[in-house]
């Protein structure tokens, strides 16, 4: 129960956010709460609306909840944003003000990716993109795919990004192409028909357009080289005032890493990777 | 022509509006339709559309308020808008009526002497859902300019409708669904009418189900009805298109989007829109390596009865910065070397730089620089091709690039404008520079597409010291007139008059007149907060009166001026004034 209490007494004992000179952030002031959210012994975990992992996200939430002696509730957080991001951080900041603690399903971005007034947790999960072809394909990496030929990718994804960063080291006469889609089922429509040799898609996105069976929808996966650390770490974002929760959260999730309970749910939904995080 | 605007008390809720007349009493109006005439040469005292004219001057003929009597203008009226969100408010005034668009498609008409409201009508559109986050937040930021034709007004939604309203009622004439807001598309600018057309420009176009294809449309003024519409980032008759996306093909473009309104020749009968950059933003990203990808950062000019493609010249080729170039085309004749030429004059995108070309056939006359800029390296002469300046484009993930103007201009919507009696184009621009990189990691959440490159904070160009900066060039050779640069963004658009004063305001408040021939300083007023929107002015009953909307700002560039305190509420509000003593 001292647990119960502490983490109560940190969570909502920070002053609200005041956004009203965040450059990166244009939502209107009057939308924003600015009173201490009172939810008792609940902890609020806001997971992307359509996401291909919202069932794993929800399971660790009520584990993490779970172990901070708090009961979990879920908030549908916003989707469909444009390619370029614009109004996602609006979207981040409107609902870790006024509808959750914690937002799940994080790609911890390196660099710098987040804005000063977000902070982010361990990751608990490292989710891979893979490597797929048709089963036609003679290829068992992508290393065998003849220079010259099509790889499609998830736009901005890392997936892309690896591969980009990769294929632009080499010499022309010896570089892939690469053709980013912004829809997974066109991506792999585009492969079963022939236009593309292979893709690299976040295995989640895979699990959903072949409704969990790959090689029933004719596909297989290959390996990845000459690719390497094609595992996105997972993990949660936070309001930076909130550094005691976060604190938390990070011994949590050490916990459940550790237990093997962040290994068992990741089975559970069919989730290749690492618990804990690359 | 007489027409009954109330019957008493009524509220109606239709299926997809809420129309509400004001006050409990029956009213009568007087209300001209806009005919195509009209359209074509607006009375002198009415504001009939965007710009006013369909030139695009912003520019009136009233005179009544002038540099000798300027320092007496009052507050006539005041309103307060509908909706929070962006303040980018084009108040358009037809016979005495005032008719203001406000965010999440809100329409007031009210007495434009007294400010009396007249009728409401709110937009009923869907939930957008969780799964909709770019229409969430578009409902903020709305461009608010609507259209008048015959006894109607026209106005594009958030959720891609095109719907004509009972002028005098605001009742719901038609409601047409022109593109589906659940792959992406929407409306940010209002619509054009001429030639008995109504012509919009689509947004929308940098969300993935928008893929290959962003649309400037053409219907019938009177029922909507479709007539044509030209993809943007697709051209059949010209294979330059697909050569400059390098291979890339249709279904992975997105981009070019034509989010403001457009500009009408009567007797070229072609229809001028400007496009915006390409998705991604990068060229990494996208994938289409030094290719211009063609039709972003574009004025294209179409036959307004075809939708066939006239001409097309590219602002900025090869963007990589999200510098895009939609912004407003002004018309206007102008003698070079002794010979009347027509041409289309314009400081298209952010990146800020000037031109002028002939808008029969796309020409080059002259370009000119006005903030500091580092994405154009050159323009060649003789053809106009612009240089894009690779030292700027990032070649490698991670890699950080300085770019001037930043992301949010330089230029931006804030509109200028044209005065026949000095040959001045009047620019608001601002003076910024940002630093870009390709993202080094991965979408926020994975597997959804969203992403964006990583960009740092605004800064002042080297060796700058003001953000606000605004621009006078002669028309004719692009040269520099006169400028005036003062800490404070200009967060409003400008409008010139015959009384020999521009009008603009800031992020200060301050909303000001300057004398057109010089600068100088003549009159301004300290309002509740950032102006913004289109300032306009008209004339009821021999009173010239001047609207100025104020309000929430995402451009005064508050961290580059913080010592410009900034307020926390939004006070989106219309300022209307008149001269003191003047009658009514």
């Amino acid at each position: 129960m001292w647990l119960r209490t502490l983490a109560l007494g940190f969570l909502f004992a920070a002053p609200p956010a005041m956004a009203q000179l965040m450059d990166d952030v244009t939502v209107p002031n009057e939308w924003l709460q600015n009173w201490r959210r009172t939810e008792g012994d609940q902890i609020a975990f806001c997971v992307a609306h359509g996401s291909d992992t919202a069932a794993f996200e929800q399971a660790v939430g009520e584990e993490l909840a779970a172990a901070l002696l708090l009961k979990p509730v879920f908030v549908e957080s916003q989707s469909g944003f444009s390619i370029d991001g614009m109004g996602y951080l609006d979207a981040v900041l409107l609902s870790l003000t006024n509808e959750c603690d914690v937002m799940l399903g994080m790609a911890l971005v390196t660099g710098g990716g987040y804005p000063d007034w977000l902070t982010v947790t361990r990751p608990y999960a490292g989710v891979p993109f893979l490597v797929t072809t048709t089963q036609n394909a003679a290829y068992r990496s992508l290393g065998d795919v003849p220079p010259g030929r099509t790889i499609g990718t998830q736009i901005v994804s890392a997936g892309d990004t690896m591969l980009y960063a990769y294929v632009s080291q080499l010499p022309p006469s010896e570089q892939w192409r690469r053709l980013p889609y912004g829809d997974s089922g066109r991506l792999v429509e585009r492969l079963r028909d022939g236009t593309l040799d292979a893709i690299i898609i976040y295995e989640p996105a895979l699990m959903t357009v072949t409704e969990g069976d790959p090689a029933a929808a004719g596909l297989q996966v290959i390996a990845a080289e000459p690719l390497r650390d094609l595992e996105v770490p997972i993990g949660a974002v936070l309001l930076s005032r909130n550094i005691f929760l976060r604190t938390q959260l990070d011994s949590a999730i050490a916990s459940l890493v550790a237990d093997g309970t962040i290994a068992r749910l990741m089975a559970e939904h069919g989730l290749g990777g690492t618990p804990g995080g690359p | 022509m007489r027409r009954d605007t109330l019957t008493g008390l009524l509220a109606m809720t239709a299926l997809v509006a809420l129309v509400v007349p004001a006050g409990a009493q029956t009213a009568t109006r007087d209300y001209a339709p806009v005919t195509n005439d009209v359209l074509l040469d607006p009375p002198d005292g009415d504001w009939i559309m965007w710009r006013r004219t369909l030139n695009n001057w912003g520019y009136s003929p009233l005179n009544q308020v002038n540099r000798d009597n300027v320092e007496n203008l009052e507050l006539a009226w005041a309103w307060p808008m509908a909706e929070l969100g962006q303040q980018e408010l084009a108040p358009i005034e037809r016979d005495g009526i005032i008719f203001l668009a406000t965010n999440n498609n809100v329409v007031e008409a009210l007495d434009a002497a007294t400010g009396d409201l007249i009728w409401t009508y709110r937009n009923v559109r869907p939930d957008f859902g969780a799964s909709a986050g770019y229409h969430n937040g578009q409902v903020t930021r709305q461009k608010n300019s609507v259209a008048l034709w015959g006894e109607n007004v026209i106005l594009t939604t958030v959720d891609a409708r095109l719907i004509s309203l009972d002028a005098v009622s605001g009742e719901v004439v038609w409601d047409l669904q022109v593109n589906d807001w659940q792959k992406g598309y929407s409306y940010t600018a209002g619509p054009l009418v001429a030639d008995g057309k109504i012509f919009t420009g689509t947004s929308g176009c940098s969300i993935t189900g928008t893929a290959g294809a962003c649309w400037i449309t053409a219907h019938n003024a009177d029922t909507g009805e479709e007539i044509w519409r030209f993809n943007t980032l697709d051209d059949p008759n010209n294979p330059l298109v697909d050569e400059s996306w390098r291979g890339v093909p249709l279904e992975n473009r997105w981009g070019a989007t034509p989010w403001a309104t457009g500009a009408y020749d009567p007797d070229l009968d072609l229809v001028y829109y400007g496009t915006g950059m390409p998705i991604p933003y990068t060229e990494i990203s996208r994938g289409t390596g030094d290719g211009d990808v063609l039709y972003t950062n574009s004025t294209l000019a179409i036959e307004a009865d075809t939708g066939t493609l006239r001409w097309y010249f590219q602002h900025l080729p090869r963007d990589n910065w999200d510098l895009d170039s939609p912004f407003e085309r002004l018309l206007i004749d102008a003698e070079i070397g002794g010979t009347m030429r027509n041409l289309l004059v314009s400081v298209p995108g952010k990146m800020s730089i000037a031109f002028g070309l002939d808008r029969g056939t796309g020409e080059f006359f002259w370009a000119t620089d006005t903030v500091f800029q580092n994405v154009v390296s050159g323009i060649d002469e003789k053809t106009g091709r612009v240089f894009t300046n690779v030292a700027t484009i990032p070649t490698a993930v991670g890699e950080e690039k300085l770019f001037c103007p930043a992301i949010a201009g330089g230029k931006l919507w804030m509109a200028t404008a044209y005065s026949p009696d000095t040959g001045g184009f009047y620019i608001p621009v601002a003076n910024t520079c940002q630093s870009i990189a390709p993202r080094v990691g991965v979408e926020f959440t994975p597997g959804n597409s969203v992403a964006s490159s990583q960009t740092g904070p605004r800064t002042l160009p080297d060796g700058e010291t003001m953000v606000g900066s605004l621009h006078v060039l002669d028309v004719v050779d692009g040269e520099h007139i006169w400028t005036i640069e003062q800490p404070a963004r200009f967060t409003s658009s400008l409008f010139t008059t015959a009384g020999g004063i521009v009008f603009g305001g800031d992020a200060g408040r301050y909303f000001s007149a300057y004398n057109d021939e010089t600068g100088e300083l003549l009159w301004q007023v300290r309002l509740n907060a950032p102006i913004g929107g289109y300032p306009m002015t008209y004339e009821v009953d021999g009173v010239q009166y001047i609207a100025v909307p104020a309000g929430r700002s995402n451009q005064t560039e508050a961290a580059v001026t913080p010592s410009i305190g900034m307020p926390i509420g939004s006070g989106n509000s219309v300022f209307v004034f008149k001269l003191r003593n003047a009658l009514r």
